[in-house]
């Protein structure tokens, strides 16, 4: 693996950033104002693109912008896990800015620089996020992340719009100004022991804490499920997930940007990191944290599908299924093994897509007939047979079927579960269809 | 060269604090000039002594120091200037600079305001650079008695009282501050900073006499800190004043107090003395964690904008002193830039909370339902400032917290460490409530306005909590709101419901650009200050080196 110094990891956060500035500096002439959003969208996705091949060869681009605290620098990495997610993002973020322009002119929604503002300052976080180098960094964005979608969760600006945007708040910042921080500081302070101080990313798991966790295996345990816990408020890990229905009040291009492109797997990409690249696979599995986090998840993963099928919001429906599916990825991710990992990897951009296109559908539906709920909905396929008929093909990617992504992702999950028994029931019990 | 710098910081100010009285007497509106004047120059002087403090710390990392009169240090007094208190100037420099920009235009008018403004400007640089104990009493005693003045310069009946009851319990603190300086005295035979970090040590640390020294000067700089439960005249001072004086104050007086509680601290007692005496340590801790969050709960009580972020003050000073009771050393870095973060930070929102208040009559919460639409910079500026008091990144708020929960967990003290952690969520209520008023909340919806008081379950628990807790604090709050709110601002025309955005550049005549323009200044400068650690740390390692040998 080489690593090269590259402006393009710092471009394609900036790119959006830039837009967010002329998007508010462009809110007279609505024409251009959205161009921008779109122009940002297209270049960002080829930034993102044009560093695909080179990652794909083992190049890591770096862009080091110095030291912020001792032995921290501000830097980003795109490594091939950080290109899942930015490549992800950048690409579903093309398809939502079009979406997006069409649903908030379609209803001639209030507030629509704020709107579009605040949706490319969110994906400048959240390729920040998908670039980070390092826990600080990850911290950074993951924080500005929860600030920049706030406006959206809160657009409506009603007594319910503003009530979601502020659990939406306290969730988040739960998650992220206490426990990630914590996380950190934790690791920080647990890694100086040995050495420098370092909350780098790397491949395999940061040895000094390995070497620390050796002989304080409390600490690093106690560590790693802040750090879990904390990304896992933004995946919806239960009982921390009560902001994503609630949520559900924003505007539907901004449904699909937290269970989609952006946010939830800001969460579930934040676990991965800290397994992956923090602790590391092996660590994890020795401390038995893994187990923890995997029982959390799996009793998420079960309860949220419960709830799903009794709810008639067709929207609340998809939110609860986030849920449940943000779970299938941190169970894979705690499942340790091999199968279990590239099966939640695989599972991000899978259920990224899926719901994507759930989303669109609700949307379309609410635009074109006005109705949320499921039971008013009989027929409607004739009526809409297109969308309806790509919301069925998701819904059954989501359900596992074989052929579409999601069955993919469930079937290296469930060898890896097999593999470390235990698990497998829970798997079995959570592949039932579930949506629709 | 450079120790001469220190007596003219100090007399610089203190000198020209006569002249916009006397030049008044012809030319009416000299007292701006004047005192724009001595801002610049001690900004500028400050800024140069930094300067050479970074490079002198880089090769000797000795201590700058002057004798005044050419007295001889036991007799005489002396002035110390490290890299500390050269911080600490530079902060004073600048913020006196930023608020009397501010102040051309708000008030309060008159030459008699600049006297005093450049007076406090000298007395807290004399706190700031002095190394003798009593002489320190002296400069408190001058900081106290100004901002009593200022705060009254108001001339309304609140400011008045609040200016009063500042001006009781600030004697009161002073007092106490004496009696340990007494203890101190009666104990060792000097005064002098230098001479007592030894002799105290020769008496011994656990003596009584020294014990009741630090006591005595602790509560006493408690008060003038303003920590829970102490912090009774804080709220009524910073509300009361006019807008210009709340922001200079807030941001310098508690800040002075709290940097000579660090000097004393470390310089004079020593980390020894904590060592020697864990009770007290722990006890500092201890109140210092209370002070954080009852401060906090007690903010989001409060419907007045200034006094909510009076009492967010009394929370992130107990952040500082908490770091003072760790004696760790990177919890004390981390509070020494808090200290300059929180200055920056507050100057920043009380002049923001101003810029309302004289554009749109703006003084309470549910006043500034939608505001953002007609005053996007101060709202913008409002928030950002908002958001890095609660430490989101990337901001100067981060990085002192960031420091200070490191020491916390360093040192093993878990419960601080958590309430750290924990007082993010803490701040955010606040923040977070005044945030959602202005961008969503349209103008005057009653319905709104009833939401926010209730809140969601989370807040009506903590609400309860904060009632029990600090039920004095609270009534006071709220008495003397109400009537604040009725009567407040009668005279400016209060918010129409229906006030189209198309004003949304047009400020009213009574803020000028320059205001908005310091407001914006100190903004950007807490977020560019994110990457200044390397910056501190240069600065600091000397003193702390020294601290912590």
């Amino acid at each position: 693996m080489t690593e090269v110094d590259a402006l393009r990891p710092l471009a394609a956060v900036l790119v959006s950033l830039v837009a967010t500035g002329l998007i508010i500096a462009s809110y007279r002439r609505p024409n251009v104002r959205d161009s921008w959003s779109v122009l940002a969208a297209l270049a960002k996705f080829g930034i993102v693109a044009s560093m695909l091949p080179g990652v794909l060869n083992g190049t890591v681009y770096v862009s080091n912008l110095g030291t912020v605290l001792p032995g921290i620098d501000f830097v980003l990495r795109a490594d091939p896990l950080g290109m899942l997610f930015a490549t992800l993002a950048s690409l579903l973020w093309v398809f939502t800015a079009f979406y997006g322009i069409g649903y908030m002119r379609g209803l001639s929604e209030h507030g629509q620089t704020r709107f579009f503002a605040s949706f490319a300052a969110s994906l400048s976080a959240a390729i920040g996020i998908a670039f980070s180098g390092n826990l600080l960094t990850i911290f950074v964005f993951y924080e500005l992340l929860s600030v920049a979608t706030y406006p959206l969760v809160a657009h409506d600006e009603t007594a319910e719009a503003r009530a979601a945007g502020r659990k939406y708040l306290a969730y988040t910042f739960f998650g992220g100004g206490v426990l990630v921080l914590a996380g950190t500081v934790l690791v920080y302070w647990l890694t100086s022991q040995v050495g420098q101080a370092t909350v780098d990313f790397t491949a395999g798991g940061i040895p000094a804490l390995a070497e620390i966790a050796g002989s304080d295996p409390n600490a690093a345990s106690i560590t790693f499920m802040i750090l879990a816990i904390g990304f896992g408020v933004k995946a919806g890990l239960m009982p921390l997930h009560q902001w994503l229905p609630v949520a559900m009040v924003a505007p539907t291009p901004v449904s699909g940007l937290l269970h989609a492109v952006a946010v939830v797997k800001s969460g579930a990409f934040g676990v991965a990191r800290v397994v992956l690249d923090v602790f590391g696979p092996e660590l994890v599995f020795q401390l038995g944290v893994g187990l923890v986090l995997g029982t959390i998840a799996a009793i998420t993963l079960t309860a949220a599908s419960l709830i799903a099928i009794r709810k008639d919001h067709l929207k609340q429906r998809l939110a609860y299924s986030t849920v449940s599916q943000l779970s299938y990825i941190v169970l894979g991710l705690s499942l340790f093994g091999w199968y279990g990992l590239v099966g939640a990897l695989l599972h991000i951009p899978a259920h990224a897509f899926m719901k994507l296109t759930l989303f669109f559908c609700a949307g379309a539906i609410h635009v074109e007939t006005h109705t949320d709920y499921i039971s008013q909905m009989a027929g409607i396929g004739k009526r809409m047979p297109v969308v309806m008929g790509a919301f069925t093909i998701a819904a059954a990617g989501m359900a596992g079927i074989p052929l579409l992504a999601g069955f993919v992702s469930k079937y290296y999950m469930l060898i890896g579960g097999v593999q470390m028994g235990g698990f497998a029931l829970y798997l079995v019990g959570a592949l039932l269809p579930l949506v629709s | 060269m450079s120790d001469i710098l220190l007596p003219l910081l100090v007399t610089i100010p203190i000198m020209l604090a006569a002249f916009p009285l006397l030049a008044g007497l012809k030319y009416e509106r000299a007292g701006w000039p004047i005192a724009m004047v001595g801002s610049l120059v001690v900004a500028g002087l400050a800024a140069l002594l930094t300067w050479e403090v970074y490079l002198e710390g880089q090769s000797t990392g000795e201590q700058i120091i002057h004798e005044l009169g050419g007295f001889p240090a036991p007799r005489g007094i002396e002035l110390v200037g490290d890299g500390l208190s050269a911080l600490i100037a530079l902060l004073i420099g600048v913020v006196s600079v930023a608020v009397l920009v501010y102040a051309r235009k708000s008030g309060p008018q008159g030459n008699a305001f600049y006297s005093g403004y450049l007076l406090l400007t000298g007395g807290l640089l004399g706190v700031a650079f002095t190394g003798d104990l009593f002489n320190l009493f002296v400069f408190l005693e001058i900081v106290g008695l100004v901002t009593y003045a200022l705060i009254a310069a108001d001339r309304s009946g609140k400011a008045a009282y609040g200016a009063l009851k500042y001006l009781f319990l600030g004697t009161v603190g002073a007092s106490l501050y004496l009696i340990g300086v007494g203890y101190a005295f009666v104990a060792t035979g000097t005064l002098n900073m230098l001479d007592l970090q030894s002799a105290l040590a020769e008496v011994g640390y656990t003596d009584p006499l020294v014990q009741a020294a630090f006591g005595f000067i602790l509560v006493g700089f408690m008060l003038k800190i303003a920590l829970f439960p102490l912090h009774t005249w804080q709220p009524d001072a910073y509300t009361y004043a006019p807008d210009s004086v709340s922001a200079y104050i807030s941001a310098l007086v508690s800040t002075t107090a709290a940097y000579a509680l660090i000097r004393i601290s470390f310089d004079v007692f020593t980390v020894d003395f904590f060592a020697a005496n864990p009770l007290i340590a722990d006890g500092v801790v201890l109140l210092a964690s209370i002070s954080i969050v009852v401060g906090s709960l007690l903010a989001v009580m409060q419907t007045e904008i200034k006094r909510i972020f009076a009492y967010s003050s009394v929370a992130q000073f107990g952040m500082i002193v908490a770091a003072i009771g760790l004696t760790s050393e990177t919890a004390l870095f981390g509070a020494v830039i808090h200290l300059v973060g929180h200055g920056l930070m507050k100057a920043a929102l009380f002049m923001g909370a101003g810029i309302m208040a004289t554009a749109y009559g703006a003084r309470t919460i549910s006043q500034y339902g939608g505001l953002a639409k007609r005053a996007p910079f101060t709202s913008g500026s409002i928030a950002i400032t908002g958001l890095a008091l609660v430490g989101i990144p990337p901001s100067i708020g981060f990085v002192g917290k960031w420091f200070i929960a490191l020491g916390a967990v360093q040192e093993g003290s878990w419960g601080l460490a958590v309430v750290i952690f924990v007082s993010t969520m803490l701040t955010l209520l606040y923040v977070a409530r005044i945030i959602e008023k202005l961008y969503f909340d349209p103008p005057g919806d009653p319905h709104g306005a009833a939401h926010d008081d209730h809140g969601d379950g989370h807040d009506d628990a903590v609400d309860g909590h904060a009632v029990a807790d600090g039920g004095h604090a609270g009534d006071d709050g709220g008495l003397t709101t109400d009537t604040q709110t009725d009567g407040g601002s009668p005279a400016e025309t209060p918010i129409k419901p229906g006030d189209s955005p198309e004003q949304t550049a047009a400020v009213s005549g009574a803020v000028s650009r320059e205001m908005l323009a310091v407001v914006l200044t100190l903004t950007l400068a807490t977020v560019a200050l994110f990457v200044s650690a390397d910056q501190f740390a240069a600065m600091l390692d000397p003193v702390f080196g020294r601290f912590f040998q």
